[in-house]
């Protein structure tokens, strides 16, 4: 045991040893390379201050104090321990020996200089392609942009409470709505067909597109706020909220109730859609079934225009209804089956169902627990003898909706919206709420369609009607039109890609379109972007960004930069052996040298210090003159590049790009390459006995 | 003259080499003390040890036994760094043929100790600038050494030993090389550090020519200290043998031809 431990205990205090030493060695290279920095920028001043031209202008800027101040700190930086050599005497003494030996070393530095140039000249292509191919791609703005739209989920759509929703998500700066609608364009006597899209400024912001003629696009209209007392022909939604106790029921009582004709009404175990099990569907019955209303988890609805909230508390809750009701399934072609049981009965249950698509009628009871009701037979059994009465006939021209009447055999009234038999594909119009502000700004695409110029386009008038997409007017489905409108070009966008104008928003809900077609959402950065997506996912949409397209990109011109990197990596490579080759040949020729400076008092780790500081100046030499040859090279390939397209009358090409990242990168490689070929010739060095010095040639 | 504190002892002092299975006692028991201003030659002739010896008293090699200690700081136990140290504070050295670092020129050459304790430029070059003056060789000081003739290089050499004032100045036939003029001159510089200024100054040497300045003298032969002298009987000692340089008797040419140790007839 002992022994295993003296061993644990040696092992741990080498291993110490060990890290203390290279925590140090990298120390000493920090310290090193900050030297090596003031002292080359020092001996640049001091150079210059030399030359006759330049020197005059230099001594009116004050170098000498300058030259003085970056002396101070390079002793200051350069503390030497218990009287060793400074570090920057080793490095001057690597420069003299260098400048002494002047053709090799400048052959060395070269060869280190072409190996870097050829890494950073390839990778800066790769580069440089990336940025193109994405820059046709995406502006760089749209990497920190999303588009939303509407997922599986149905439950959700893209109204103004969604919107605000997702703008209360974190790293979330805006959220801005679309509406996006085919309009049906009249122009000197032709028609067609263009892309529209109803917008704000914040979207023109985002999108940034190049207004190259007229107005540029401002909000106008903004306050116009859709209220369904404006207009008779569509129903909104507006909510009110009253206040609820916390039994968290209604005190309506129980009271008689139906589904409305052809609609499912999915029956769910507990009044809370996400905690209760669906179980089935309730639908309508002759006779109709007693329930109570009560509040529940909140939902979004339409039609149920009361909702509830706890006082003093931001918990919001929905009237729901509470009944023991039939259960049906959807079967084939979507008709209703009933649910049956083991025993080949219908299933009967009493659950709870969203307070939509039913008709609810006050009932005569006198107990106030419905469960007193619902114990023994089931009251209000659909019966045959139920009479339907029609009272109206329902006309194209009456509302969505024709009104029945029926008395049941237990003599309640009920009273039903069925709809109109009508021809599904017969256009209804939409008209506009007051005055639209009717401007549009065009794609000089859409101009090519109207035969017309940017210039002589603003002012024009065209007439419009939008198509309206099913749904994006709430509670109103079919084919839908707006009135016909005339409409004034007030802007040109370039693209001449694709037709398209960009309209007030506003426009939209003067339509009473209250759901958008799209909304755009704005993260902080490029980098939230990937959990504001998943976020906003995770509400039950769908999200896209040409952020994708982009990572796939930026993937495949990856693996290209690796291919490119290490074709230059192999000429670095053989640059690296001949440093190698030099700082051998340098060492055997200076063993003598060695041996004197030691006898001197020169210490052998200042001696390997010394080959060390040779090797790392000859690698960071040719690694800045290496950065400097290949972003020369990919100018110029550059430039010869542009003047081909610039002949063919394309723009200019920049083909070559290097971040900076990149260049430190290669700085941090041209450094260890100094260290690794000075690694070998350096220990050499360091084991050089002094006694060399005495031995006569 | 009488409580001169002993800068260099070296107290029975062996030295083995293994050549090839065998062992080679080059050393055989060394003693000397060497006093604060003193000038010391230690001659005898080739392959007699001297060189081991000198190596010793650099710290270049370590004993196989016995002490070496300056100024009373035994050097035999440290380590190469600590040696190293040791050597660029207290020991200037000219040896029998000038290195020098060819990159530098004579006043950079001359100021490198000093930098190497970790000097400013400025100061140490100023210092290589006053020992450069002392050795006559300013004018000299921004040439490259290579173009300095031999006896200016040994010169140099001198002012590089003395630049960082050492308790004691070791030559290792420091006049090899030169010719006579050249060699009295530098023998003649470093008389007068000894006389003038008191450096403590350990020569080794075969020109039996300068054995008169020394005033302590070190006969070693076969790697065992035979003879020693002090100053009186080192003139008189060096002047017998040049008066009978021309006779050529057995004992002066065994003298003069200390090269031929294994001659018979010496023994």
């Amino acid at each position: 045991m002992q022994i295993i431990n003296k061993i644990k205990s040696f092992s741990l205090k080498t291993f110490l040893a060990k890290m203390r030493a290279a925590i140090l060695f990298i120390w000493s290279n920090i310290v090193f390379l900050v030297v090596l920095l003031v002292y080359v920028i020092r001996g640049l001043l001091k150079f210059l201050t030399r030359r006759k031209w330049i020197g005059k202008l230099f001594l009116l800027i004050k170098t000498e104090f300058l030259i003085n101040l970056l002396t101070k700190l390079m002793y200051k930086i350069d503390v030497n321990k218990d009287g060793g050599v400074t570090k920057s005497y080793l490095i001057e003494l690597a420069f003299r020996n260098m400048k002494s030996k002047r053709n090799r070393a400048i052959v060395t530095v070269g060869g280190v200089a072409l190996g870097v140039g050829a890494i950073v000249f390839l990778v800066s292509i790769g580069y440089g392609l990336e940025s193109m191919v994405i820059g046709r791609v995406a502006k760089l703005d749209e990497l920190k942009m999303a588009d939303i739209s509407l997922g599986k989920s149905l439950t959700v759509k893209l109204n103004d409470e969604t919107l605000e929703k997702i703008k209360a998500l974190k790293d979330v700066t805006e959220v801005i709505p679309v509406v996006s609608m085919v309009s049906k364009i009249k122009f000197n006597n032709s028609v067609f067909d263009v892309m529209s899209f109803g917008v704000d400024e914040r979207y023109i912001k985002a999108v940034n597109p190049n207004f190259i003629s007229g107005e540029k696009f401002a909000d106008k209209d903004k306050n116009f706020v859709y209220n369904n007392e404006n207009n008779q022909n569509i129903l909104g939604v507006e909510q009110e909220v009253e206040m609820v106790d916390d039994s968290m029921k209604t005190n309506s009582g129980i009271f008689d109730f139906n589904v409305k004709d052809d609609k499912k009404v999915m029956v769910y175990s507990d009044c809370n859609m996400i905690k209760s099990e669906a179980l089935g569907y309730v639908i309508r019955s002759e006779g109709g079934y007693i329930g109570e209303e009560v509040w529940g988890e909140y939902y979004l609805n339409e039609e149920n225009n009361v909702v509830g909230r706890k006082e003093k508390s931001e918990e919001f809750y929905s009237k729901w209804i509470r009944a023991k009701v039939p259960l049906w399934m959807i079967g084939e072609e979507g008709l209703a089956v009933p649910k049956l049981t083991k025993n080949g009965e219908q299933e009967w249950v009493i659950g709870c169902f969203k307070n939509e698509e039913i008709i609810t009628e006050e009932g005569n009871y006198e107990k106030s627990n419905l469960d007193e009701y619902l114990e023994g037979d089931v009251l209000g059994i659909a019966t045959e003898s139920a009479e339907l009465v029609t009272t109206e006939e329902a006309t194209p021209s009456a509302n969505l909706f024709e009104t029945v009447t029926a008395t049941d055999s237990a003599g309640i009234e009920w009273v039903e919206l069925k709809k109109v038999e009508e021809d599904p594909n017969a256009l209804k119009e939409v008209a506009f709420n007051g005055s639209p502000v009717a401007e549009a700004f065009v794609s000089t695409g859409m101009l090519k369609l109207l035969g017309m110029t940017a210039d002589k386009a603003i002012g024009t008038n065209f007439k419009i009607s939008y198509i309206i997409p099913d749904g994006n007017i709430s509670g109103v489905s079919g084919r839908l039109q707006s009135t016909e409108i005339e409409y004034k070009v007030k802007g040109v966008v370039d693209d001449a890609t694709s037709n398209y104008y960009y309209f007030q928003i506003a426009d939209a809900k003067r339509l009473g379109i209250s759901i958008y077609s799209q909304l755009k959402v704005v993260a902080k950065d490029k980098i939230a972007l990937a959990d504001v997506r998943k976020n906003i996912e995770e509400l039950g949409l769908k999200t896209d960004s040409t952020a994708d397209t982009v990572v796939r990109i930026e993937s495949l011109f990856g693996t290209l930069r690796i291919i490119l990197g290490f074709l230059g990596t192999i000429a670095l490579a053989v640059a690296s052996l001949g440093m190698f080759n030099t700082m051998t040949v340098s060492l055997l020729e200076r063993t003598r040298e060695v041996g004197v400076m030691k006898t001197m008092g020169m210490l052998s780790n200042e001696v390997r210090e010394l080959f060390l500081a040779e090797s790392m100046i000859m690698g960071v030499g040719g690694g800045v003159l290496g950065i400097l040859f290949g972003f020369f090279l990919g100018k110029i390939l550059s430039i010869i590049l542009s003047s081909i397209s610039l002949l063919k009358g394309q723009g200019i090409i920049s083909i070559t790009t290097i971040p900076w990242f990149f260049t430190v990168f290669i700085l941090a490689v041209s450094f260890l390459v100094g260290i690794i070929t000075g690694w070998y010739p350096s220990k050499r060095a360091r084991q050089i006995s002094a006694l060399n010095a005495l031995r006569y040639e | 003259m009488i409580n001169k504190e002993i800068i260099l002892k070296i107290d029975d002092v062996k030295m083995d080499f293994n050549v090839g299975g065998q062992t080679v006692q080059v050393l055989k028991g060394i003693s000397m003390d060497i006093k604060q201003g003193d000038f010391a030659v230690i001659f005898g002739p080739s392959g007699c040890g001297k060189s081991t010896l000198l190596h010793c008293i650099l710290g270049m090699e370590k004993p196989t036994s016995g002490k070496v200690a300056i100024e009373g700081i035994e050097i035999g136990n440290m380590t190469e760094d600590e040696m190293v140290k040791f050597r660029k504070t207290r020991i200037g050295f000219v040896f029998q043929q000038s290195i020098w670092i060819k990159s530098l020129n004579v006043l950079e050459n001359v100021s490198f100790p000093n930098l190497l304790k970790g000097m400013t430029k400025e100061d140490a070059q100023k210092l290589a600038l006053e020992t450069l003056k002392e050795v006559k060789l300013d004018n000299w000081a921004s040439y490259s050494p290579s173009q300095l003739s031999g006896g200016q290089q040994q010169r140099v050499s001198l002012a590089r030993a003395l630049t960082l004032d050492p308790a004691i100045i070791v030559a290792d036939e420091p006049t090899g090389n030169l010719d006579t003029v050249a060699g009295d001159e530098l023998i003649g510089l470093l008389v007068s550090l000894n006389k003038d200024k008191g450096k403590t100054i350990v020569m080794v040497t075969h020109d039996l020519e300068y054995l008169k300045f020394a005033n302590k003298l070190f006969h070693i032969i076969d790697g065992e200290l035979v003879e020693q002298f002090d100053n009186a009987e080192a003139i008189k000692m060096s002047g017998s043998l040049r008066t009978k340089k021309g006779k050529r008797t057995k004992e002066t040419v065994c003298n003069d031809n200390y090269l031929d140790s294994r001659n018979k007839k010496c023994k």
